[in-house]
């Protein structure tokens, strides 16, 4: 069989459609592209493989695989406590624990003057999006910034910088730049640092690039024959993600599942493509481990599903949504930090808090098994340290102990959990 | 692979099996317990329980050497495991505070007020101990004689020292030697490679005291036996998601003759005959069909994911099952569910999310269609726990929690 480089995701962008769209007319088939580069980039990377799906391919099964906001590979270095206090937070330059948010998710917290959590925005949108949409919609982007701050306008310079997005003479390219250097990275404006929004993801690895790669490095059959029973069977995440030259990492909880999903599918003779347009989306919510103070249960209302899209191809499904606001209506009298999770039996106090009840999911839709035939050989295995498999720590612990510098530092802002 | 100190009781290694069984104890400390008794106690009955194993029997202490090996011959073999619940942490209910370490995460008592998880209510016939306690000890042996014994000694130990500790509840299990359950349908056939339990199963530092512990999970579940067997085979093995005589797992359905739906099991082959490249797949293969996809076997393992990927939310399971009342009444039965896990979080959230155990009380279609197999209520809880499991520590597991005490 011809290993095939091209994968699905082109013809699925243009299938589906968010429920308000941001796009003028033709812009699809212009994003559609943009997809398509990362997608080589990604195959340049790590290379062809045989069980990603062309357009041509029939691909009938739609799956999905799920995993919690909440970062393991943090709380797996750190301890929980720390890791929730890291994620949140907060310096004079806005979110630094973002940069600790890396299961495709990332989340802001509003809080009251007492430090209680008021409000909880999290999103999934790629910022690889934000920048092309940027770039080729200034008026819908600060719109959209608008709406998620709450306020009426935004000022374009606070999003583009002083060469605001307004001048006709500056081309698409040049505002995508503005706003990449302005809303990314390390990027002040407050419309996505947390201080006044959150719209896009802008932690280093959440991004198209690295879903591409992390799925193109997967999507590839490989067996591994287990050290203590001898069976060869199809490898997990310990035997396949030091192979990836650093695709995926270990101790996520996003990455090893997808890992092995894709591998497993690939161990069947699938083909397999993304369904939809590449991305992360919000699954749902462990509601009933909410309980109000008199212990009543927490009503989905409170939760707002928002930037949902459709699948024209399956109308039943419920709409797949990238951003998710929490908030306790205020004639209820109480704020987020005022309800308890019945799991931990504690008060949420962090946003972590929170993106442990938050469902996420990648779909991919697969051929019917045995249609691709690989030849592979087992990877020689030893059995990795339970602990050391639980994920690389150095940079966590090197950003904790900046955290806590924060912390003793009477006199700066950094180590603040986020307050407003 | 770093050495484990996992006390005994738990059967993950390579060829062990759990023994057949089962009797777990659970103990309260008496009002106004001082920490050193609460220490004291414990580790008068670790002591004698270790005796136990060697023929000791405080009751007949002089007996002759024949006697002695004897009793070693039936005891020998009984494993006991200490686990602490939530309640030894809630300094509410001990003054002066037992222990000052920090309640573990996910380490609470399961809720009373309401139904213990999304899909699961408490039985009618509850226990009136609810399976909550400061101490548990999990007694597993070859004979109902050995761990029987084992538990009537911790109360004639617990009455005769007058220890500041005592017996508020007991629960007692068998396995069966064929593999299946009450519902008939082979159990445990998914259950995790051998050479990935460790990783499931053991707790990282966090808190520090509980790194190379583990946390179990009690949960002692009534099966409705009479509204299980009301279900007809092809009803049940789209809920269990295996056929039930052959234990494969369910791929699809397709329509019988008069137009039902028939549930189609991979073919019982030898594996070497059904992989590719002569792989081993234990798990079931990947479905799509709504109705497979909601069957107990695909929501309890949803990502089918080993345990280095957090997310597959793996957890040990160990359960013994059980027979509480046959009488002109009807019959009491069910599942000691027991499952050893690395962190609590897992269990939950197997039994939270959707499309896991969340949205169903034990399988099928969380919407009804009208070609779903009856929604049942299978499941209820009479009594359930979540305990930490300490590493292996002398003079008994867990003893530094109360060292930590004396020395605040």
């Amino acid at each position: 069989m011809v290993c095939r480089g091209l994968g699905a995701a082109r013809a699925s962008a243009a299938r589906h459609s968010r429920s308000t769209s941001d796009d003028a007319p033709g812009d699809e088939a212009l994003w559609a592209a943009r997809i398509e580069n990362a997608l080589q980039e990604a195959l340049a990377t790590y290379g062809a493989t045989c069980h990603l799906a062309t357009d041509h391919d029939v691909t009938p099964e739609t799956i999905l695989t799920d995993w919690t906001a909440f970062p393991a590979r943090i709380a797996g270095c750190l301890t929980r406590e720390h890791a929730c206090a890291l994620l949140d937070w907060r310096s004079a330059t806005g979110d630094q624990g973002r940069n600790y948010q890396e299961e495709y998710a990332e989340w802001r917290t509003v809080r009251s003057t007492h430090g209680t959590i008021r409000r909880f925005e999290l999103t999934t949108e790629l910022p690889d999006y934000w920048v092309w949409l940027a770039g080729r919609n200034p008026t819908r982007t600060l719109e959209l910034l608008a709406s998620f701050a709450g306020e009426e306008n935004v000022d374009p310079q606070a999003v583009y910088g002083e060469r605001g997005p307004s001048r006709e003479s500056l081309t698409g390219a040049q505002r995508e730049s503005a706003f990449t250097r302005h809303m990314l990275g390390a990027g002040e404006s407050p419309y996505n640092n947390g201080t006044r929004a959150i719209c896009c993801m802008r932690q280093s690895t959440n991004t198209l690039g690295a879903l591409l790669g992390l799925v193109v490095a997967s999507c590839r059959a490989r067996l591994a024959r287990d050290g203590v029973s001898g069976f060869v069977r199809c490898a997990d995440a310990a035997d396949v993600i030091p192979q990836l030259k650093g695709a995926a990492e270990l101790g996520r909880n996003s990455d090893p599942v997808v890992v092995e999903q894709l591998t497993r599918l690939a161990c069947e003779g699938r083909l397999i493509a993304l369904d939809g347009a590449p991305g992360v989306y919000i699954h749902g919510i462990q509601l009933e481990r909410l309980a109000a103070p008199d212990g009543s249960q927490v009503p989905e209302e409170w939760f707002s599903f928002q930037r949902t899209t459709t699948v024209d191809t399956k109308p039943e499904e419920v709409v797949r949504a990238q951003r998710l606001v929490f908030e306790v209506p205020p004639e209820h009298g109480i704020c987020i930090g005022d309800l308890i999770d019945i799991a931990t039996g504690e008060p949420i106090r962090s946003g972590g808090d929170v993106a442990d009840l938050v469902q996420l999911a990648v779909y991919l839709r697969t051929s019917a098994p045995g249609v691709v035939e690989d030849a592979i050989d087992p990877l020689p295995r030893a059995l990795p340290d339970p602990v050391a498999a639980r994920g690389a720590c150095e940079e966590v612990l090197a950003g904790w102990r900046d955290f806590e510098r924060g912390l003793n530092t009477p006199a700066s802002s950094a180590g603040d959990t986020g307050s407003l | 692979v770093s050495e484990d100190r996992l006390q005994d009781g738990i059967y993950f290694r390579s060829g062990e099996r759990p023994p057949p069984c089962y009797r777990l104890l659970l103990l309260d400390y008496l009002p106004h317990t001082q920490p050193e008794q609460a220490r004291a106690a414990l580790e008068r009955i670790s002591t004698m329980l270790t005796g136990l194993r060697t023929g000791t029997v405080r009751d007949l202490d002089g007996q002759g050497e024949e006697q002695a090996a004897k009793a070693a011959a039936e005891l020998g073999e009984t494993d006991s495991m200490f686990a602490f619940g939530a309640r030894l942490f809630d300094h509410t209910l001990h003054e002066p505070a037992l222990v000052v370490a920090p309640r573990p995460n996910y380490l609470v008592t399961l809720r009373e007020d309401g139904d213990p998880f999304p899909a699961v209510h408490w039985s009618p016939e509850r226990d009136r101990q609810g399976g909550e306690a400061d101490v548990a000890i999990q007694l597993t042996g070859p004979s109902d004689a050995a761990v029987n014994r084992g538990a009537v000694e911790v109360w004639k130990l617990v009455a005769d020292e007058q220890l500041s500790i005592a017996i508020v509840a007991s629960f007692a299990g068998f396995s069966r030697r064929d593999g299946r359950g009450w519902l008939d349908f082979h159990d445990g056939v998914s259950n995790i490679e051998s050479s990935e339990r460790l990783v499931a199963i053991q707790a990282t530092a966090d808190p520090a005291w509980m790194v190379g512990g583990t946390y179990m999970a009690f949960l002692r579940f009534q099966v409705d036996l009479s509204a299980w067997r009301a279900l007809t085979r092809a009803q049940q093995e789209l809920i269990v998601g295996r056929d039930k005589l052959t234990g494969e797992p369910v791929l699809g359905v397709r329509r019988g003759p008069a137009g039902e739906i028939v549930p189609v099991a991979k073919a019982a082959t030898p594996d070497e005959e059904t992989s590719p490249a002569g792989a081993d797949f234990r798990e079931p293969p990947e479905v799509s069909n709504p109705m497979v996809k909601a069957s107990h076997l695909q929501r309890a393992n949803r990502n089918r994911a080993s345990p280095w990927a957090p997310a597959g939310q793996r957890i040990y399971r160990q359960g013994y099952e059980f027979l509480e009342n046959l009488n002109a009444d009807g019959i009491t039965l069910g599942l000691n569910f027991v499952s050893f896990q690395a962190d609590l979080g897992s269990l939950r959230r197997v039994l939270h999310l959707s499309g896991w155990l969340g949205d169903v009380n034990f399988g099928g279609l969380a919407r009804a269609s009208p070609d779903n197999p009856p929604s049942v209520q299978l499941l209820s809880l009479l009594a359930g726990g979540l305990y930490c499991v300490p590493p292996r520590d002398t003079p008994f597991p867990g003893a530094r929690l109360f060292e930590d005490h004396a020395n605040s």
